[in-house]
């Protein structure tokens, strides 16, 4: 494991941090969109600790944390599934993923299944050369503007959680109804809405594979790559809330002074490095091809625990201004939230764990 | 007189032969706090008291029930209720003077509606089952067999353990109707039943205290495949089902709950119902509709399918922890000497359920705990196992 | 030597399935008893089962070979986890 970075990686990382403007057309011309797809089909190639670095990069330096989080959702769980399983004819969507030309949602959860593959209730069934889709997703990340869905649907009922099946829908298939964008508490620069199949005809070439093969795999990153994004964010963060108060005063004297002050930053800054360190290794597991689920999960739970807390810490620390909406402060707290449910909750995180350490 | 005796009230006897003066004298002397007399034989003079006679929607009973909530519920039952009930069953099972009755369910418990009112409206007997008898199997056959019963009315539990511990299908017997109610009876014992007892007519009854018997379904041939139908209305009710549940509107739908505001339109069972060619199944109740790792599950439903197993006698499913560890777990008591196992029955369920719906655990017990009115306990099985 | 090593891998999964899985009963589990099906092997116990290879008898299974035809019974997880040895 290396802990030093390399001159690529640091041109890389510097270059997306330092873009100014960021929108979906800029984080494609800027390799975020297609930071882990093979070269050959348009991506960046990247592995998976310097797909990390790029999110992170992006995390820090687009202040709308929503819009990163979509292109982690459309990377992620759309295109990487499909360089990774997809046909031949699925990839040729590739090139287009990853210039921004194309945008991937995820259609996976349902009212009564969030992470749990074998409670999903949509159903594939044969017909001719094809499927039926039928069913209700309801929160899809980029589901009301996506042009590509991976979606999952119950094939063979017999055999629970591995009888889901992984399809690739196109916009505009007829039976693929989506609603408009829904309110949410924070990632507001993502549109996400609801995803309904209804009779939806697919060809026997919209498989993607196994269900719960794709899906892990798509979870794996996520919760590895895609929550760099909130590193690069709390790097931010804490930069800020030490320029905040190094600079304000309270009776006569300046916060940075009182130990209460400082040593609520010091350990914002613990919190993130060592969460840091467990995404780094996550990453470093994945791409010696090792077994990565126990590091991703405790991964995911670190980093999403404290990016709440850093937001938490930070809201106090600017006070009334921190609470005020104008400040910019308080929309990391509820940017942070989603973290604690998104690709998997933290319940979830610590069963995997539990059953990785053989409990 | 024996009532006022026993309370220690005074009673005054006044003959109604007597002159109305002396009647008029005797009440102002007695100050009477209350009157028992037929309306026929009224006093009429203007010191008789008032005298109420009942009218048809005056409350005839009030039967406490267990209630969701764990508070006892007063179902008011109005003379017009009980009436219709009464006049409808008796004429159902052809009640007559030479029928002898048993009375196995508590006075609380509506079945005994049936034993006791429908005998008098038929001018039947009623021979009363000792409460200390009420779960001896052995004695309890004794009881039904000696005493040349007719007519029997209890709950599938009670039946079921006089067939499987009472030798009930070996002995001779009187009946000539078997009347069951209050809770699910497996359709495959129904038919070992149909099949002991050819000539004696058995129903399915179903309906919650609040409604009486709303529903009837006499027993001819059993399908061990589906559960026992719970039939058509009756009682001259109508019977609908509302997003699956059994609604009921009619002559046997109480009064109202003691204390609280009537009772207004049809009432809701809290029961799921399933209509099938004009005949309703019992689905289970909606409360036991849980939720087990994102699918809904009718636990009943679990439990018709395992009833149907070869060595199960008694089931109960429940839910044991919640979320990601939410389990099906059942308690079974074994039908034979034979234990069922989990294997097997994880089998069977998977022969007959979608997989969500097979069993995780497994416990076999002597017998299932009852509540008072003899049917299963579920809130002292799911408290046994938390 | 692979034989022996199969029959080993076998004892010790159905040990397993029959201890974790099945609350200690033995008396119809066998090494073709259709662990999908019945409903033994769910999305949790498939997880521990995976582990449990991977700790007890060093061998990864990887993700895409986590199939329906490979987790039927206990005979062919055994034949699995005998041939990714290698």
């Amino acid at each position: 494991m290396e802990f030093g970075q390399t001159v690529a990686q640091r041109d890389r990382y510097q270059t997306i941090r330092d873009a100014g403007e960021y929108d979906w057309q800029r984080l494609g011309e800027l390799g975020v969109l297609g930071a882990a797809i093979p070269v050959e089909h348009g991506g960046q190639g990247l592995g998976a600790l310097d797909t990390a670095l790029v999110f992170e990069a992006a995390g820090y330096g687009c202040h709308d944390t929503g819009l990163i989080f979509a292109a982690g959702a459309h990377l992620f769980a759309t295109a990487l599934p499909i360089a990774e399983f997809g046909s031949d004819s699925q990839k040729k969507k590739l090139p287009a993923l990853c210039d921004g030309t194309l945008i991937g949602a995820n259609a996976m959860t349902e009212p009564d299944a969030g992470s749990d593959i074998g409670a999903l209730k949509t159903t594939a069934v044969r017909k001719d050369d094809g499927y039926v889709l039928n069913g209700m997703k309801s929160f899809v990340s980029n589901g009301p503007i996506a042009d590509v869905y991976v979606t999952y649907a119950v094939t063979d009922p017999n055999a629970g959680h591995l009888g889901t099946t992984g399809f690739v829908v196109d916009t505009g298939t007829p039976g693929l109804v989506r609603s408009e964008p829904f309110g949410k508490l924070g990632m507001n620069g993502c549109a996400a809405g609801t995803v309904e199949f209804r009779d939806c005809v697919v060809p026997d070439d919209a498989v993607l594979g196994n269900g719960s093969l794709v899906f892990q795999h798509g979870m794996l990153w996520e919760r590895a790559c895609l929550f760099a994004i909130y590193l690069g964010v709390q790097d931010r963060l804490i930069e800020r809330c030490i320029r905040h108060v190094k600079r304000r005063k309270q009776f006569g004297k300046r916060l940075s002074t009182f130990q209460s002050v400082s040593n609520r930053i010091v350990d914002m800054k613990l919190r993130l490095e060592s969460a840091r360190l467990l995404l780094y290794k996550a990453c470093w597991a994945i791409d010696q091809d090792d077994v990565a689920v126990l590091p991703a999960a405790l991964s995911k739970l670190a980093v999403s625990q404290a990016a709440v807390q850093t937001a938490l810490d930070a809201v106090e620390l600017f006070g009334g201004r921190g609470y005020q909406t104008d400040e910019g402060i308080e929309e990391h707290l509820r940017d942070a939230v989603g973290g604690l449910l998104f690709s998997g909750t933290s319940d979830i995180q610590r069963q995997l764990a539990a059953l990785e350490l053989g409990l | 007189m024996q009532a006022a005796l026993r309370i220690g009230a005074i009673y005054v006897p006044v003959a109604p032969a007597n002159p109305h003066a002396r009647v008029e004298k005797i009440i102002k002397s007695a100050q009477p706090k209350l009157v028992v007399t037929d309306p026929h034989d009224a006093p009429t003079a203007d010191t008789a008291p008032e005298i109420d006679g009942p009218e048809p929607d005056d409350p005839a009973y009030v039967l406490y029930t267990s209630g969701s909530t764990g508070e006892p519920k007063g179902v008011c039952v109005s003379h017009r209720n009980a009436e219709a009930f009464v006049t409808w069953a008796a004429e159902e099972t052809g009640l007559h003077q030479g029928d002898r009755l048993s009375n196995h369910a508590p006075f609380n418990f509506d079945l005994s509606v049936f034993d006791l009112y429908g005998a008098f409206h038929a001018g039947a007997a009623v021979d009363l089952v000792p409460g200390e008898l009420a779960y001896r199997p052995a004695e309890l056959t004794e009881f039904l067999t000696t005493r040349g019963i007719t007519v029997w009315y209890s709950v599938p539990s009670a039946l079921l353990l006089m067939m499987r511990q009472g030798g009930l299908l070996q002995r001779d017997n009187a009946l000539r109707v078997c009347i069951f109610a209050g809770e699910p009876f497996p359709s495959d014992q129904v038919l070992e039943l149909r099949k002991a007892w050819p000539n004696t007519r058995l129903f399915n009854w179903y309906g919650p205290t609040e409604t009486n018997v709303c529903t009837s379904h006499e027993v001819h041939d059993v399908d061990p495949s589906r559960p026992l139908p719970i039939g058509t209305p009756s009682c001259g009710n109508e019977v609908e089902l509302d997003e699956g549940e059994i609604v009921v509107d009619g002559p046997t739908v109480m009064l109202g709950y003691w204390g609280e505001q009537p009772q207004r339109g049809p009432y809701r069972t809290g029961d799921l119902g399933k209509l099938t060619n004009g005949v309703f199944e019992y689905a289970g109740r909606r409360d036991a509709m849980v939720k087990v790792r994102g699918h809904r599950v009718e636990l009943g439903e679990i439990e018709t399918a395992l009833a149907s197993h070869p060595d199960v006698g008694a089931v109960a499913v429940v839910v044991t922890g919640s979320g990601l560890e939410a389990k099906l777990h059942a308690v079974v008591v074994p039908r034979n000497n034979k234990r069922p196992g989990l294997i097997g029955l994880k089998r069977h369920c998977a022969e007959r359920l979608p997989g969500y719906m097979i069993i995780d655990s497994l416990a076999v017990v002597a017998e299932l705990p009852r509540t008072a009115n003899g049917k299963t306990d579920r809130t002292a099985l799911s408290r046994g196992i938390q | 030597m692979s034989d022996e090593y199969h029959r080993d891998v076998l004892e010790k999964l159905t040990e397993l399935v029959r201890d974790e899985f099945l609350e200690g009963e033995d008396e119809e589990l066998t090494a073709t008893t259709p662990l999908m099906e019945w409903g033994i092997l769910k999305s949790i116990e498939t997880t521990r089962l995976v582990t449990y290879v991977r700790t007890e008898f060093g061998v990864r299974v990887p993700p895409a070979q986590v199939t329906t035809e490979n987790f039927r019974d206990l005979e062919s997880i055994a034949g699995l986890v005998t041939a990714l040895r290698g």
